[in-house]
């Protein structure tokens, strides 16, 4: 068992094993892990994520062939966010593609170690010079995340974290990446690491974390922080739609690339009517109510045009939040004449939204201006327009 | 379907179809209009736009549906699709509210 | 063998700023802190809150007669102005030392006076004496020379934001090689509506004056020339010359990182900074004074500071000021302009404050100085400049010549190992050699539909519908993600397309990877004639009726130096970085100054390409009053040299060839197909003539055989590059005539523009590869079409390929403006 292992062991409230590698489900209390991750600094063991690395001279083609987007389009420190598709054109798995001077490094947190390896060996075939590694076992995946994240990992690497753009990193050495994101909206930091040097890593971030007021969390958290902003989940909307246009991601596959797998199908489906569409509904009325469940009927005008596939309440929102599969006509967002429909038959009023549902804390922070720890800059850029208001 | 949904749904189309006409012409964006979704985010992953995209989008504000974006607005109404539509709607609701007002 | 560097010297200075209009008065203008940026008059009417820093009034150009003033442009104009207070101030402007002096001009949205009228949708406005003179991007250039009387040859910077300071490197250079005692770097940037709205809708305008580094952020725009005297420290003290400070060195990198962004790690800007002291044989710590970029936006401000604190060192910076707080931002002139103010004002132990200094942002923590001079006595200073598309330059100078201790240096010799075209010949070596024995490409045919009433268009052959047909060479559509696979080419325009798939050639050729331990070890250069023209026009089209709806994102994309920065972000090239937008053959330049790079051992490899797209159509009637378009819609019309001249076809493409010192070559065992032995470069300087010069393309003939050290005999085989006209014509053959005498009627000469037709910028490189190609077998190929040809007395290869021996071949060349280029090379082991 490596040190990191041992120190969650020690310290987390529950373990879990995804994809075979056992990480914290749950460090704290959610509502605090919620809150670090929201406002401060929470951090995490990715290190469940199958990570691959494809090297040598048709590293590229491979790639191309086996990915929906345009790995094209990623030049060196840049990564292509993208799903892998079936023949069907259905998203298998969402994938990271983190280019490294063309080599290439896949992360995919929803497929095992053997899985991913052999999707993009099956597409090996024809050709030689490529070399595929995996880094699952060797690598561990520490995550500095919240809309400070960036400042207490500037304190551990140096100023150019600041310059990493989203989907950006920087690579330390051959073994070592800081990646910049996150699926729920908030600065999010993955360094990517050998296991032996986690530990160590680990205890830093804890130690220069406090000033932030860092909290441990678990992966439990991001049932809800992925829902307040929808990405792929093969558990949510992913349990009854796999259709990239059902599931308003699009913008995931590249319909004008010339080869790769499911594109027959891609294409064919993209001339079809679309019958059903994933959107966003927050209840009108605030709070919490354990009644509403994925399951239950999205009505308009006592017919029903929908269900929902995943649901939560939204501490930033404080009101119920959920995604609904719905019949195409009736699938926009600023609609407020649907309601959903309990399995008792309670009807509560909701309003259709766009996605995501919460405006992220981090969106008000501008890591060149503002600052957690120093007391001479303004915590964000709402209290900095306010100062500067106040002063005219 | 009743008549003010139908109407409402049929105004936000309107609006969606000319956003996505308009981004695509002026950001030479490869995509057809029905390969964008609503909820698809401009900037950073989704349509990838960058900055000076951005002041692109400002333009097309202003030259399609005559709204000008003053300084200091919350930028987050450019996040997607939807929010920009949302935002076209409500500031046509605003003008038309203090047209007849006026009136 | 080690050369040590010659030490080059500021002899003369002029200057056009809002702040003065002459040295005297621009050097009290800096000392009484006069700030130049006001509200504009001009553009308040289309932009809200508009302030620049302008020239405001009537200009007087001594020495010019008052009906020439209003043909030409005013780029021109006050490069002539300032280009001549230099000649004076430094004793030269009678000076017979102006017949070699060579010109170094830097702009940025050069050629575009003359189409405000289009651009603005007033073409009731038009002058079409300025769209004679001065409609060409590169136009100053020979206009300057001409009003000067200049004749040591030109090139133009095209890079933007540091083109000015860019161009003073490209003279110190020169010099170093011997191609010239004394040279004239210019700036000149009026202000037009284009770059206005651009920098307007990007937002990076402040409100008022700029306060680079404190309050709010933004820029100030500004216009303004600069012209300096660089020369020779020997030659400045022999002739007694007035002497303002010696150049120590330069460096020019790419960020290779982003259209209009600066990188916000500063690895380019710093590497800049550091390679320009390393040339300079000094040390971070020897620097007294950095005269920064500081343009105000936050973007640069940010990044600078961060390069400036990466190269010196947390708490060990010097000081550091902006200049444009006094007169703005001048785009291509800015850097030539902040230069001077530094040699004006340091000597008398004051460094130049920022103005206009509030309450400094948050991330500016080093010394700006601030609003006041500082006494100071500073000897070595920095002047950085920095571009869209991250082309960053850096010039070491110093106050106090002859004090720093000369550097020193293994001359280099300079081979060919790469090489890349496309063209309608094809888009790989292989199908550009096939061209040749196939007979070239077909032209294909093309037709516009001509409205126009003008007596011009009534001598148009239109058929009956006013339909115009004529033919062009084409690029035949290709699949860029075979070649290119893993960059992103849906993004690009063709030009930088073009671009791109040569430079990946001449790579693979080269069997060179760029990789990212090793990004700074190679540099490119690009040679520009027309540039983007298509992305130009659309941004164009979105300027009128309302300049505010100008397309932001073909702002950058409409620069000329896009294609290189395009080119270095999509390979990772870190290195020099230039763009020579000379117009005609500026393939040429940029293969010369590449040669230059390398043989000065400043860089391990680079690249030197040129590029050209087909137009949005106006083209052939661009050519009105020009002689040389082909109406002809035959396959066979083009016939270069022809007695019976029927103009030429035109063509697009792009060529670049990978160069690196011959050791460097040998040690990684590369094939080398050719080396660079030499090259001249001379201009005719009379530009409002249409009557030959050949002596102009002899004497840079003899400058590339002097160079070489050969003889007119040891000339293999010629291979001209003109593309039709009596003019350029005659220029080129009567000048390979008088350059080579005798041995003209036997060196074989060919013209490979019948293959592929008048490609402008790259033609000339194009017919370098076709040499190239051609060295394999020992073969020239023929001259297409021509049977009757216009200059007697010379061996024209006519009908088949002529098999002979080749050691060295002559390529000529020369711009439309009358820029003459010669290059011989030595057929590869």
């Amino acid at each position: 068992m490596n040190g990191l292992l041992a120190l969650h062991k020690q310290h987390a409230k529950e373990l879990t094993s995804v994809n075979g590698i056992e990480v914290p489900k749950q460090y704290n209390d959610l509502d605090k892990e919620y809150t670090a991750l929201r406002h401060n600094v929470a951090l995490s063991d990715y290190s469940h994520y199958s990570k691959l690395k494809i090297e040598g001279e048709e590293a590229f083609d491979v790639l191309d062939l086996a990915v929906a987007g345009d790995v094209a389009e990623i030049r060196d420190e840049q990564t292509l966010y993208t799903v892998l598709l079936d023949l069907d054109g259905s998203i298998i798995t969402d994938v990271y593609v983190m280019n490294d001077d063309d080599s290439y490094v896949v992360l995919s947190e929803h497929l095992d170690d053997a899985t991913l390896m052999n999707l993009f060996k099956d597409r090996m075939g024809e050709f030689e010079d490529v070399e595929m590694t995996s880094l699952t076992q060797s690598h561990a995946i520490v995550a500095m995340e919240g809309p400070y994240s960036w400042e207490l990992a500037q304190e551990i690497y140096g100023m150019d974290v600041i310059g990493i753009p989203f989907l950006g990193f920087i690579a330390l050495d051959d073994d070592t990446y800081i990646f910049r994101a996150g699926k729920h909206g908030e600065f999010s930091y993955k360094v990517i690491l050998p296991v032996a040097d986690a530990e160590a890593l680990w205890k830093e971030i804890e130690e220069k974390g406090v000033r932030y007021e860092l909290v441990k969390a678990g992966l439990a958290l991001h049932e809800l922080t992925r829902l307040e902003n929808p990405y792929f989940s093969p558990t949510g909307s992913g349990s009854v739609s796999r259709d990239p246009r059902e599931l308003q991601l699009q913008w995931m596959v590249r319909y004008d690339k010339d080869e790769f797998l499911g594109r027959e199908r891609l294409l064919e489906k993209r001339d079809e009517a679309l019958s059903k569409k994933i959107i966003g509904v927050v209840l009108q009325q605030e709070g919490e109510i354990e009644a509403i469940c994925v399951g239950d009927s999205v009505v308009c005008g006592g017919e029903e045009i929908g269900k929902l596939v995943a649901c939560r309440y939204s501490p930033s929102l404080k009101k119920m939040i959920a995604q609904a599969l719905i019949d195409e006509a009736y699938a926009y967002a600023g609609i407020d004449a649907y309601a959903i429909k309990t399995t008792d038959g309670v009807e509560f009023k909701v309003n259709t939204t766009a996605t995501p549902f919460i405006n992220n804390h981090s969106m008000l922070i501008n890591p060149n201006e503002n600052s957690f720890v120093n007391p001479d800059k303004f915590r964000n850029m709402l209290e900095q327009l306010e100062a500067k208001q106040a002063e005219a | 379907m009743q008549e003010a949904l139908k109407n409402t749904i049929d105004e936000r189309n309107i609006v969606i179809d000319e956003v996505k006409k308009v981004l695509i012409e002026r950001l030479n964006l490869y995509q057809e209009p029905q390969d964008i979704d609503e909820d698809t985010p401009l900037f950073g992953s989704g349509l990838k736009l960058d900055s000076v995209d951005a002041t692109e989008v400002v333009v097309m504000l202003d030259m399609s549906f005559g709204i000008k974006v003053e300084e200091g607005t919350d930028p987050s109404f450019m996040r997607n699709i939807n929010q920009l539509v949302d935002f076209i709607l409500e500031r046509k609701r605003a003008t038309e509210a203090a047209a007849a007002e006026a009136a | 063998m080690t050369n040590i560097r010659k030490r080059v010297v500021i002899t003369g200075m002029g200057v056009l700023s809002s702040i003065g209009r002459n040295v005297p008065e621009f050097k009290q203008g800096l000392l009484d802190k006069k700030v130049g940026i006001k509200p504009s008059e001009i553009y308040s009417e289309y932009f809200a809150g508009a302030y620049a820093s302008e020239i405001k009034g009537e200009v007087d150009y001594p020495g010019l007669d008052p009906d020439l003033i209003t043909k030409l442009d005013k780029g021109a104009l006050w490069g002539y102005r300032v280009g001549r207070e230099a000649l004076e101030d430094g004793g030269l402007l009678d000076s017979d030392l102006k017949k070699k002096m060579g010109l170094m001009v830097g702009v940025s949205a050069a050629g575009t006076e003359a189409y405000l009228p289009f651009i603005m949708n007033k073409p009731e406005e038009t002058n079409l004496d300025m769209v004679k003179y001065s409609g060409s991007y590169a136009s100053i250039c020979p206009l300057v020379a001409s009003l000067l009387k200049l004749g040591g040859g030109y090139e133009l910077v095209a890079t933007a934001c540091t083109a000015s300071p860019n161009a003073i490197g490209l003279a110190f250079d020169a010099i170093q090689n011997n191609k010239g005692d004394v040279m004239m770097a210019l700036g000149s940037e009026p202000l037009y509506i284009p770059t206005f709205a651009g920098f307007y809708a990007l937002k990076a305008m402040a409100d008022g004056p700029c306060t680079p580094y404190s309050n709010q952020p933004g820029m100030s725009i500004g216009e303004g020339a600069g012209a300096v005297i660089v020369e020779e420290y020997e030659h400045a003290k022999a002739r007694g010359a007035k002497i303002y400070g010696e150049l120590l060195g330069y460096a020019t990198s790419s960020d290779a990182y982003h259209e209009t962004a600066p990188d916000p790690k500063a690895v380019g800007s710093s590497w800049a900074m550091r390679t320009a002291i390393e040339n300079a044989g000094l040390k971070p710590e020897d620097i007294d004074y950095v005269n920064a970029h500081g343009t105000g936006t936050d973007a640069n401000d940010r990044s600078e500071t961060l390069a400036i604190k990466k190269l010196f060192g947390e708490g060990t910076t010097p000081p550091i000021s902006s200049t444009k707080s006094y007169f703005g931002h001048n785009i291509g002139s800015a850097g030539i302009l902040e230069l001077i103010a530094c040699l004006v004002t340091l000597p008398e132990k004051k460094i130049l404050p920022t103005l206009n200094f509030g309450v400094a942002r948050t991330y500016a923590d080093i010394d700006y100085v601030p609003n006041d001079f500082r006494e100071k006595d500073v000897n070595v200073f920095l002047k950085n400049n920095y571009a869209f598309g991250g082309n960053n330059s850096c010039l070491v100078v110093s106050t106090k010549p002859g004090t720093i201790k000369q550097t020193e240096f293994n001359p280099q010799r300079v081979v060919i190992t790469g090489i890349g075209s496309v063209s309608s010949m094809g888009t790989s070596n292989s199908e550009f050699a096939s061209g040749f024995t196939d007979g070239g490409a077909i032209p294909v045919p093309r037709e516009m539909k001509v409205e126009l009433e003008s007596e011009e268009a009534k001598q148009l052959p239109l058929d009956e519908n006013k339909m115009l047909h004529y033919r062009s060479h084409m690029v035949k559509p290709f699949n860029a993600r075979k070649i290119l696979r893993s960059i992103d080419a849906k993004k690009l325009n063709n030009i930088s397309l073009y671009a791109l798939v040569a430079l990946e050639q001449a790579l693979k050729s080269a069997d060179y990877k760029v990789v990212k331990t090793a990004r700074e070890e190679i540099g490119m250069i690009m040679g520009i004639s027309k540039g983007p023209t298509n992305t130009i026009s659309r941004l164009c089209e979105s300027l009128a009726p309302d300049p505010n709806n100008v397309r932001t994102s073909e702002f950058a994309m409409s620069l000329m130096n896009s294609i290189a920065t395009q080119c270095a972000i999509a390979k990772g090239i870190k290195g020099y970085n230039t763009t020579l937008s000379s117009g005609v053959n500026a393939g040429f330049g940029a293969v010369f100054q590449g040669y230059e790079v390398i043989r000065q051992n400043l860089q391990d490899y680079m690249l030197a390409g040129a590029a050209d797209e087909d137009g949005p159509g106006l083209a052939p009637l661009m050519s009105f009053g020009n002689e040389g378009f082909s109406y002809d819609d035959t396959d066979n019309s083009y016939h270069v040299y022809a007695k019976d001249d029927k103009g030429y076809v035109m063509g697009e493409g792009a060529a670049c060839v990978f160069l690196e010192s011959h050791d460097n070559a040998i040690e990684r065992g590369a094939h080398i197909y050719a080396e660079i032995m030499g090259y001249g470069r001379c201009c005719d300087h009379i530009y409002f003539s249409q009557n030959s010069t050949p002596q102009t393309m002899a004497d840079a003939i003899n400058m590339a055989l002097t160079e070489a050290n050969l003889s007119a005999q040891d000339i293999d085989m010629v291979c001209g590059t003109t593309w039709a006209g009596k003019y350029a014509t005659n220029m080129e053959l009567n000048g390979i005539k008088l350059a080579l005498g005798d041995h003209s009627q036997s060196a074989p000469l060919t013209n490979y523009n019948g293959y592929f037709g008048f490609v402008e910028a790259s033609g000339g490189l194009l017919n370098l590869a076709g040499v190239i190609h051609g060295f394999k077998d020992n073969i020239v190929y023929p001259i297409l079409n021509t049977t009757e040809f216009s200059v007697a007395g010379l061996n024209y290869v006519t009908a088949n390929a002529l098999e002979i021996d080749i050691k060295y071949a002559l390529v000529t060349g020369m711009s439309e403006g009358g820029n003459c280029y010669a290059l011989i090379i030595k057929k590869g082991a």
